[in-house]
């Protein structure tokens, strides 16, 4: 699976301290008070805080977040593309794919 | 992100009215995408999001394995270089999405309307939507509904006078009169990168994305000059 550069670039190093599953949705909060939000296709994933991103890959409709720990959370995003958008604290756009 | 088709109960008329809903053609190439498969796509941003310089640079570029699909979608199965290019409907600058839903092959070889004529209408409803003169939600509307009418509503244009933007190219040089500004006292800005050049300078005009405004207008915008300016 391909690595996403971009995203990866954007949230390495961020701890996850929650998430939340609503209306087809997964929002995941970082300790630095961002958010990335994924448009799922239904399925309720759980990412388990304190997991720190060290890479992103991404294909088709996987999306890989791989951890520092050697753990990996598989997402199945909604659509291949448009489904996945990284905000800052101050609610900055960071990342749309 | 959210489907473009909530807009469909205000501009159901306009649609019915332009296109019946079916895609025009020029010879095998779409003027108009087959609203069906591209009705169009946002993503949950606002104003103040795409007002920022660099906004474009922050969203993924369009996966090739999407980009085979959309020409498989609409049965292109041979293409040259430079025939084609996949379009985001709702341009990103405009808040379109990366969605399959806004994605539709846009020809650069049709007359008078190609796709670096819609890139120029990009680039002057997204100016638009920075000063206030236009609501980032009507903008979307316009160049997902008939993005042709929107140009002509916009520059007041009946499509013959933009017969000399096909080609190759819709890079301007120095010395062509700017489309829509009135002198040479404009700057360039590269929309994309979110810098702009004098006159003179060495890409003054010749940003693939970009537009002409003063000085002035560009520093409203946000927009910093290019190193060397």
């Amino acid at each position: 699976m391909a690595s996403n550069h971009k995203l990866t670039a954007v949230i390495a190093g961020r701890t996850i301290s929650g998430s939340a599953n609503a209306d087809g949705k997964m929002i995941i909060s970082f300790t630095d008070g961002s958010t990335m939000t994924v448009k799922t296709a239904g399925n309720s994933n759980s990412a388990s805080t304190g997991g720190t991103v060290k890479a992103v890959r991404q294909a088709d409709t996987t999306l890989d977040l791989d951890f520092e720990d050697g753990s990996t959370l598989a997402i199945t995003t909604a659509e291949a593309t448009s489904s996945v958008m990284v905000r800052d604290k101050g609610h900055t756009m960071e990342y749309a794919d | 992100m959210r489907l473009f088709n909530r807009f469909v109960p205000l501009c159901g008329l306009v649609l019915a009215l332009s296109s019946g809903g079916f895609a025009q053609r020029q010879g095998s190439a779409l003027i108009l995408p087959d609203r069906n498969l591209t009705p169009g796509d946002t993503l949950d941003v606002t104003k103040d999001d795409i007002c920022v310089p660099g906004y474009t640079k922050k969203v993924r570029n369009v996966p090739k394995a999407v980009k085979d699909q959309v020409y498989a979608s609409y049965g292109i199965t041979h293409r040259t270089p430079g025939e084609y290019e996949v379009d985001h409907l709702i341009s990103l600058e405009l808040g379109g999405s990366n969605s399959i839903k806004n994605l539709w092959p846009e020809s650069y070889k049709t007359t008078p309307w190609n796709a670096h004529v819609k890139d120029k209408l990009e680039n002057r409803l997204h100016a638009d939507v920075c000063s206030g003169k236009i609501e980032l939600k009507t903008a979307q509307q316009q160049i997902a509904t008939d993005w042709v009418a929107a140009y002509k509503r916009v520059f007041g244009d009946t499509g013959e006078t933009v017969r000399g933007t096909t080609g190759h190219s819709s890079r301007r040089q120095p010395s062509d009169p700017p489309p829509d500004a009135s002198g040479t006292d404009k700057v360039w800005v590269n929309t994309k990168s979110g810098k702009y050049f004098m006159p003179g300078a060495r890409y003054y005009g010749k940003t693939k994305e970009g537009q002409y405004m003063t000085e002035s207008e560009a520093k409203k915008q946000g927009y910093t000059p290019a190193k060397g300016q």
